[in-house]
């Protein structure tokens, strides 16, 4: 999977998170953050940051704001290795919308 | 502004609607639809408002959900984030930066705006925007590889 597929992935989760509840369960994204924390580092399996995002049980037992925070964490991080990378423009993803 | 944390805040978006309206009146044709239109202006901002407030809860709950404190050994997000203690690093890496990469950067991934709305809500092209972003995450990513080589060192 792309990185750019994996950010508008997370950046999609984030933004359905946003709009729930705090109340509501969000108990079945842990595989979905685990699928894609997963595809990042074994497109980038060198990097470290990407190797401290762990994945979490599931069903996850998070609550919204974990889960907002799990997700806009590997954004940043994703995000932040193509900005130094350079390969943003490259591949068209990053930081673009 | 039912919304709103307390009566000084609802009064300043109040205002901010009033301005709006004010200097929007020019189009509004013949002046029909003024109470629609003006609600709508109300919304906006009001959603502009909610948005902003949430990003802001959201980056503070980063900080507060990363120290929760571990009773056990189960696996869960708050205590992977204490673990790992990358989520405290990335937030003083934004703590750090300059205030108008910090604004973009807030924008951007705690009220999950996109490129264009973030251009819109600071009135700058979008190709500044995405240049502040950029070296905001380089600066990000700079920050924490000096953090992990001093620990290591």
């Amino acid at each position: 999977m792309k990185d750019s597929v994996i950010l508008k992935m997370a950046e999609e989760t984030c933004s359905i998170l946003d709009q729930m509840m705090f109340h509501e369960p969000c108990d079945q994204l842990g595989a979905s953050y685990n699928a894609l924390i997963a595809a990042a580092q074994a497109n980038h399996p060198d990097d470290a940051f990407l190797k401290a995002l762990k994945p979490i049980q599931e069903p996850a037992e998070g609550s919204k704001n974990q889960m907002q925070i799990l997700f806009t964490q590997l954004r940043i991080v994703l995000d932040a290795l193509q900005a130094t990378d350079g390969i943003d423009d490259r591949q068209g993803n990053g930081t673009s919308t | 502004m039912g919304f709103c944390k307390d009566r000084s805040e609802a009064e300043d978006l109040s205002q901010e609607v009033l301005a709006r309206v004010f200097r929007s009146m020019k189009s509004l044709e013949g002046g029909r639809g003024f109470v629609a239109w003006t609600r709508t202006i109300a919304r906006n901002i009001g959603i502009d408002y909610c948005r902003k407030a949430a990003g802001g809860k959201q980056f503070e709950h980063w900080h507060q959900d990363a120290r929760l404190d571990p009773p056990d050994v189960r696996y869960e997000p708050g205590r992977l984030l204490e673990s790992e203690s990358l989520a405290q690093e990335v937030r003083q890496a934004i703590d750090s930066l300059p205030p108008e990469q910090k604004d973009v950067v807030m924008k951007r991934y705690f009220e999950n705006r996109k490129l264009e709305q973030i251009a819109e809500a600071t009135g700058c092209p979008v190709g500044t925007v995405k240049s502040r972003l950029h070296a905001a995450l380089r600066r990000i990513r700079e920050f924490d590889e000096s953090l992990s080589a001093r620990r290591s060192g």
